[in-house]
């Protein structure tokens, strides 16, 4: 497939993603990123106990020097890096939370909501697991499972993830438990699970069900995936603040309320990192200005710890 | 509390601005849709205690400004001490710039010390005091608290007396007209015994601070008269009468007196206090002349040295009908001859008699023996332009009143012609009543007198001071001469007819005519009265000798001049500064209020920010 020329010129995973969404579906888009993404790695994610040689490609500033090539450069006077290939059989499940607070946005006409980002970033999260021929399946959910794609590593499972992606739209409430414990079910195979979600959840339950996956030997991330409307409530004057998923309402100032708001984040922030880490759980927390670059690489991360 | 504008109170109303705002602003907000609302829902639940503490705080801090502000509008008073200021007050400053406060005792001229006190109090005063400064002269001045100390600074003792109980009176006038409710009279004086008059019940109810401090006078002498003894010398010597006085004694009970007289001194004399002396003075040139009797100085130089005038003239010549003139007349002109004080002639004379009147002509006129011959004396007083007829006869015992002529006044007159204007109007120029008619009067040199001087017409011609009248009347009025006026600075001064206008001290002339009376000038010295271009008379201006007397009353007794006054005794300048606006026993809170109110504002504005911290 061609890419627009300024998907092709672009490092697309360090833009706006707003910006970026604009360029096109989430197909070409997430290409586009991954693209970006895989060629400003400073330090290659596939890098295993069991790696083998696949390329050279041109040296690029970062690039650490004990990759490079030098027989390659004795002889053509050109720095080459070797880039090396990872035979692996991990089997990757995005769990994407598809719920109705999942399509806010604090502001419409400058950020994606929170639903578009994570949908974008499955999309390319899945599409850098395949690359490197990782076996990877998706489940979206809101009070219960509205799609479950088993891992897969044969060609075309992205396209079906993003067509399931596609599919998919914001729902009613959250019962992430439910669909956790479905994951745990469709994940016989110890493998990486991938949990996007605002996490406007019953937080007890959702951590009971995350940790029993890091019990069954799964590794798991979590992205934590908010608003920066909701990580500061810029509302102007008083309002009656609804729940869309549940209607109730209440009356607030946002000016009184402002800096005790932002504290009551941080500290559930805090709570959640605190907590998932304990159990050995990654956990990310990313905004929807968040370029989807920063967000891939933590989970690359993620998944280089696992090897 | 007393309010001063209890109406502004209404705008405490505006204090419900704030919690129906707050009311009417409770309309329901507009929805907005926020799914992180466990979040603010967590949030509200932990902070809505602060958030209604503080909303409480921000409507009472506003409420209370408002209130404050009204309040403040309403000008509320409270008993002193509890604000800085004192109620609107009229005061009424007495300030003593007599002759008396040139005294210096103890090294200290008493006047620097009442100015002091003066200025205090003026700058204590607020722009919302009614302010009068009463001079010594008595004069009320109002004016603000800048004019008024320029007053005060440019004000140097003068030789006039304050009148105290009559200053005081004013200043209570003045108080109580002021329609302010509170007032206060100062008297900041040497509190001279000699300034009071009899108890004055004016300044009843009214506080009266009087600044006393406990001091003795210095002792004080004074030349209290100088005059020429006569008042008009013929040429050759004469004699000037000065009396000594002033008070407190001096230790050394004899004083030197010296007299000088165009500039050359004259007698010198030891003279006990309170006694007259006689100082011979050869008599200069004819004419008028002045001089000054003087003491060795002591503390209080403005009263050691006293003007006097003199006028010397040559005997008049006279001459008289034998037959219209009588025994006793021709009898009193012969003793004045033989005294050297007339001579007979005709050459420039003083005619005497019914037909005496001539133009330009010095004469004195009386009825004719035979009334027959009123007609034609009335035609020779007419044709000389005598604006005086004879008029009926009047028969009836009446007392001649005279005030400036002591040979005459008091005497009885039987018989008489009524004197009237030619005119109808009154004439000017009545030196004499009788029975409230013009007996004697004057015009230019003709001097017209209603009786014959006849024992069946007057008792004159039996009397002692006859011979002196005579030679008054040939001498002195027949001649134009108005004689010697005195009077204290200031003091108002009754001119004679003639008189058109008076010299200046620095030579320039001020024009009288018309006028029945002047002010004195201040200062002290000898002024001369024109008529018609000639010097008529003198008006010898010089301190009042009440003045003199530096004795002061007694704290106890200055209560008792004042009856149902609150008068107050400032013995020092430390009492006289507590006491100060004390009287008005309220300050004005408008200053405090406001500026509470620009705190509780200042506090409203940090608690806001505070709110919109917590947003930030």
């Amino acid at each position: 497939m061609a890419l627009p020329s300024r998907v092709a010129r672009d490092r697309l995973d360090l833009l706006d993603p707003h910006e970026v969404s604009g360029l096109g579906g989430i197909e070409l888009v997430a290409e586009g990123v991954v693209e970006g993404f895989l060629s400003g790695l400073h330090r290659s994610p596939y890098r295993g106990f069991s790696v083998e040689f696949a390329e050279h490609r041109p040296y690029q500033p970062g690039d650490e020097l004990r990759y490079l090539d030098w027989k390659v450069v004795g002889r053509r006077d050109r720095l080459y890096v070797k880039q090396y290939e990872e035979e692996t059989n991990l089997r990757a499940t995005i769990v994407l939370d598809v719920s109705r607070s999942m399509a806010w946005s604090g502001d419409p006409e400058r950020r994606l909501s929170k639903f578009d980002y994570a949908t974008r970033l499955a999309a390319a999260l899945a599409l850098v697991l395949l690359r490197q021929r990782d076996a990877t399946g998706l489940i979206g959910f809101d009070d219960e499972v509205r799609c479950a794609i088993a891992p897969r590593a044969r060609p075309g499972q992205w396209h079906l993830l993003v067509r399931a992606l596609l599919d998919l739209a914001p729902g009613g409430g959250t019962a992430a438990e439910q669909a956790l414990g479905r994951v745990t079910g469709l994940l016989r195979r110890r493998g990486l699970v991938v949990f996007i979600s605002d996490l406007l959840v019953d937080r007890d339950l959702v951590l009971l069900a995350l940790r029993y996956l890091r019990h069954r030997g799964h590794q798991v991330v979590v992205f934590h995936v908010m608003d920066p409307g909701e990580l500061d409530l810029d509302a102007a004057g008083e309002a009656r603040f609804v729940d869309p998923e549940t209607g109730e309402g209440v009356v607030a100032s946002p000016r009184d309320l402002r800096r005790d708001y932002r504290a009551t984040v941080e500290r559930v922030v805090t709570a959640w990192r605190r907590s998932l880490r304990t159990g050995g759980i990654a956990y990310h927390h990313v905004s929807t200005a968040t370029p989807f670059g920063h967000a891939l690489r933590r989970a690359a991360e993620g998944r280089a710890r696992l090897g | 509390m007393v309010f001063l504008q209890p109406l502004a109170l209404l705008l405490l109303g505006a204090a419900l601005v704030p919690p129906l705002l707050h009311l009417f602003q409770r309309r329901r907000p507009p929805d907005v849709v926020f799914p992180a609302m466990r979040y603010l829902r967590q949030t509200e639940r932990e902070a809505k205690r602060t958030i209604r503490l503080r909303h409480l705080l921000l409507l009472l801090l506003r409420v209370a400004a408002v209130a404050l502000v009204a309040l403040a509008a309403g000008r509320p008073v409270v008993p002193a001490r509890v604000g800085a200021g004192h109620e609107p007050t009229a005061l009424a400053l007495i300030l003593d710039h007599s002759l008396s406060s040139g005294a210096v005792s103890r090294g200290v001229r008493t006047f620097d010390d009442l100015a002091a006190r003066a200025g205090e109090t003026l700058r204590a005063a607020q722009p919302s005091d009614a302010l009068w400064l009463i001079g010594a002269d008595g004069v009320a001045r109002r004016g603000s608290q800048e004019a008024l100390l320029a007053v005060v600074t440019a004000a140097r003792p003068e030789a006039v007396r304050l009148d105290l109980s009559a200053a005081v009176a004013t200043a209570a006038r003045l108080v109580r007209a002021s329609g302010y409710a509170r007032g206060e009279i100062h008297v900041l004086s040497d509190i001279q015994l000699s300034a009071f008059g009899p108890p004055d019940s004016a300044a009843a109810g009214l506080p009266v601070l009087v600044y006393h401090p406990p001091a003795d006078p210095p002792p004080n002498r004074a030349v209290v008269s100088a005059r020429a003894s006569p008042a008009t010398w013929l040429v050759g010597s004469g004699t000037v009468a000065a009396e000594i006085g002033g008070a407190p004694e001096p230790a050394d009970a004899r004083v030197a007196v010296t007299v000088s007289m165009g500039g050359r001194p004259g007698a010198r004399s030891l003279v006990a206090a309170r006694d007259v002396a006689l100082l011979s003075v050869t008599a200069p040139a004819i004419g008028w002349a002045t001089g000054d009797v003087s003491l060795e100085p002591d503390e209080l130089r403005a009263d050691d040295r006293r003007p006097f005038a003199v006028r010397v003239v040559p005997p008049a010549t006279v001459s008289w009908d034998p037959g219209e003139a009588g025994p006793f007349l021709a009898a009193a002109l012969g003793a004045l001859e033989r005294a050297g004080e007339v001579h007979p002639g005709t050459a420039l004379a003083v005619r005497l008699g019914p037909m005496a009147a001539e133009p330009g002509g010095a004469a004195v006129v009386f009825p004719p023996r035979d009334p027959v011959g009123l007609g034609t004396a009335n035609r020779a007083l007419a044709a000389a332009g005598v604006p005086w007829r004879f008029g009926p006869r009047v028969e009836r015992e009446d007392t001649l009143a005279a005030p400036r002529l002591p040979e005459i006044n008091g005497a009885r007159v039987e018989r008489r012609y009524r004197l009237e204007s030619s005119s109808g109007v009154e004439a000017r120029g009545v030196l004499a009543r009788a029975g409230g008619d013009p007996w004697l009067v004057r015009s230019g040199r003709t001097v017209v007198v209603g009786s014959r001087l006849a024992p069946d017409e007057t008792s004159l011609p039996l009397a002692s001071g006859f011979v002196p009248f005579v030679g008054l009347l040939v001498n002195r009025l027949a001649r134009g001469d108005e004689g010697i006026l005195e009077a204290a600075p200031g003091e108002t001064v009754p001119l004679p007819d003639n008189v058109t206008a008076l010299t200046l001290g620095d030579g320039t002339v001020r024009r009288v005519e018309g006028a029945r009376a002047i002010a004195a000038p201040a200062a002290p010295g000898v002024y001369f009265l024109l008529a018609a271009g000639d010097t008529a008379g003198a008006l010898v201006v010089a301190p009042d000798p009440r003045e003199s007397d530096l004795r002061r009353a007694a704290a106890s007794d200055i209560a008792g001049r004042f009856p149902g006054a609150k008068v107050t005794i400032a013995a020092s300048p430390q009492a006289y500064a507590a006491e100060r606006f004390r009287g008005s026993g309220r300050s004005e809170l408008t200053g405090w209020l406001l500026a509470a109110a620009l705190l509780v504002l200042v506090a409203e504005a940090l608690v806001a920010a505070g709110t919109l911290e917590r947003s930030a």
